[in-house]
């Protein structure tokens, strides 16, 4: 009966260093209650907002997982990493010293609109029925068909080199790492994600989700009587 | 009840934002949630609702509306709501995306609880829902209550059902959504003396914008000091008049003087046939004199 009660939603600032799940299972545990999901899958390095569905509110996944979202990092450009991110063991390094702030702003903005995005290997995404970073572990490789994906706004915030600053806005199942890696690409000298924070996702924005540390039964919204 | 300015001095209350048009028995209900949510909080409730009715600005086809802001108004003040806000509908509170819109709306309003139909959009070509309100609620801390739309039987309650059912001559259908009759206010204008000229003298009316029934004749009753019985014309009059200019006209029974008043307020009761085209006076005074007797011998008032 307790349980009927114990639904709703949670904005939560995932930390780095903890999966996505991570976070469902220590909400979970705090509250009580089993029946809990998130929506948009957060990578372990990264961190940023995260939407905590509870209770009878997990049926309402779709209608938040569609949402655009929004992202702050920085790029460090002329290496290349296994992953994407910092997680990784760096394959390649090439100069990017000559590279102009001219010509990284001009790559940046080319990204913008409806682009085609193969999914990494490393990503939780299934193909065959199988997820793509157990294959990647074993050392595998496998096609993965281009997705279309849209990226609204893709802003240069700083340029530091070897690190640029940046802001993304783009629709759902949009890889930061893999985006950063093709404007690496693009600039002939390889590019990977140090940090990554996922700022909003669709109206929800970071400012008003609940620290790991403050999240408890009091953090949720309920909104249907 | 207090009508408030826009934008008005800071105020904190539990508030409901929507158009309420025909504040129908679903409206009633949400209403009533506002209402306790007021007294538990022991704080003012305020409705801010939107005049004109946006759909007559964005929609084409838009039939008309069920209740104008003056019957809205006298209800709300009637159910014990505290505060109004107005907003006038225009292209600046169109034009605003989602959140600008709420920003704008509540920048002096400080609300403890918000509540909302489930099918509340607005903000920029109503793109904006639920989610940004949702997210607004979490940003500015108040609790977000949605009320799903309520049903009598097995249809669910709306305006848009009851404009249609109003349309379609439905009037028992539409006063059970509604809880309550379906009062037509309108303004009387000058004719052509036509309907006195055949025997039966008629007010000409101009509808400011109510939705109205189809093309028909019905039965009607008048709203005076005194209630009256008559009959009412919708249509073009096919059998004096080859202009299709839809009019609106009355003839009122047992009138024992003549109408002063500049507006009429009435009470649709019967659709009691199509506007037709008769071959010549006779036949077509003979058909009003059927619709009289049917009207008289049904509703003695």
């Amino acid at each position: 009966m307790d349980n009927l009660f114990k639904r709703g939603i949670l904005l939560v600032n995932k930390p780095a260093g903890y999966t996505s799940h991570d976070i469902v299972d220590i909400v979970r545990k705090r509250l009580g209650i089993k029946k809990v999901g998130h929506t948009g899958t957060l990578d372990p390095s990264a961190e940023g907002l995260l939407i905590i569905l509870v209770g009878s509110y997990t049926k309402l996944f779709d209608k938040f997982s569609s949402l655009d979202k929004e992202y702050w990092g920085i790029m460090k450009l002329g290496e290349v990493t296994t992953t994407g991110d910092s997680e990784g063991r760096v394959t390649k390094r090439r100069s990017y010293e000559d590279i102009e702030e001219g010509r990284i702003k001009e790559v940046c903005s080319s990204f913008q609109g409806e682009i085609l995005q193969t999914p990494p290997m490393v990503s939780a995404k299934r193909i065959g029925g199988r997820r793509l970073y157990k294959l990647a572990r074993r050392g595998i490789v496998v096609e993965r068909p281009p997705k279309k994906i849209k990226i609204y706004k893709l802003k240069i915030l700083k340029i530091d080199k070897p690190y640029v600053e940046f802001y993304v806005k783009c629709s759902k199942g949009t890889y930061i790492r893999k985006l950063v890696e093709d404007i690496g690409e693009k600039l002939g000298c390889g590019a990977y994600v140090v940090k990554i924070k996922r700022t909003a996702i669709g109206p929800f924005r970071i400012e008003d989700a609940y620290s790991l540390e403050e999240v408890d039964y009091s953090c949720l919204k309920d909104i249907s009587l | 009840m207090k009508e408030l300015r826009f934008p008005s001095s800071k105020l904190k209350c539990v508030a409901t934002i929507g158009v309420f048009d025909g504040v129908h028995r679903g409206h009633i209900y949400l209403l009533e949630k506002l209402k306790k949510e007021a007294n538990f909080y022991k704080l003012p409730s305020l409705v801010i609702t939107f005049w004109p009715d946006p759909e007559r600005l964005l929609k084409r086809n838009f039939s008309g509306y069920i209740t104008d802001l003056e019957q809205k108004k006298k209800i709300f003040s009637d159910l014990g709501i505290d505060y109004i806000l107005i907003l006038k509908t225009n292209k600046s509170l169109l034009l605003l995306e989602g959140e600008k819109f709420l920003e704008r709306i509540f920048r002096k309003i400080e609300i403890k609880s918000l509540v909302v139909g489930e099918d509340f959009s607005f903000g920029y070509k109503a793109k904006a829902g639920l989610s940004t309100l949702l997210a607004f609620s979490f940003h500015k801390k108040f609790k977000l209550i949605v009320v799903k739309k309520r049903k009598i039987g097995k249809e669910t309650i709306s305006s848009s059902l009851i404009r249609d059912m109003i349309n379609k001559g439905k009037f028992r259908k539409a006063e059970t959504l509604l809880g309550r009759k379906f009062v037509i206010q309108m303004r009387i204008i000058s004719g052509k003396g036509l309907g006195k000229k055949i025997g039966f003298p008629t007010l000409n009316l101009r509808n400011e914008g109510f939705v109205l029934p189809s093309r028909g004749v019905y039965a009607v009753k008048i709203l005076n000091k005194k209630e009256y019985l008559g009959v009412c014309n919708i249509g073009f009059k096919p059998t004096v008049s080859r202009r299709k200019i839809l009019s609106v006209e009355v003839h009122i029974l047992n009138l024992d003087r003549s109408w002063s008043k500049k507006n009429i307020k009435m009470i649709f009761l019967k659709r009691l046939r199509e506007e037709k085209k008769f071959p010549d006076i006779e036949s077509l005074k003979k058909a009003i004199q059927k619709d009289i007797e049917f009207t008289l011998t049904r509703y003695r008032v």
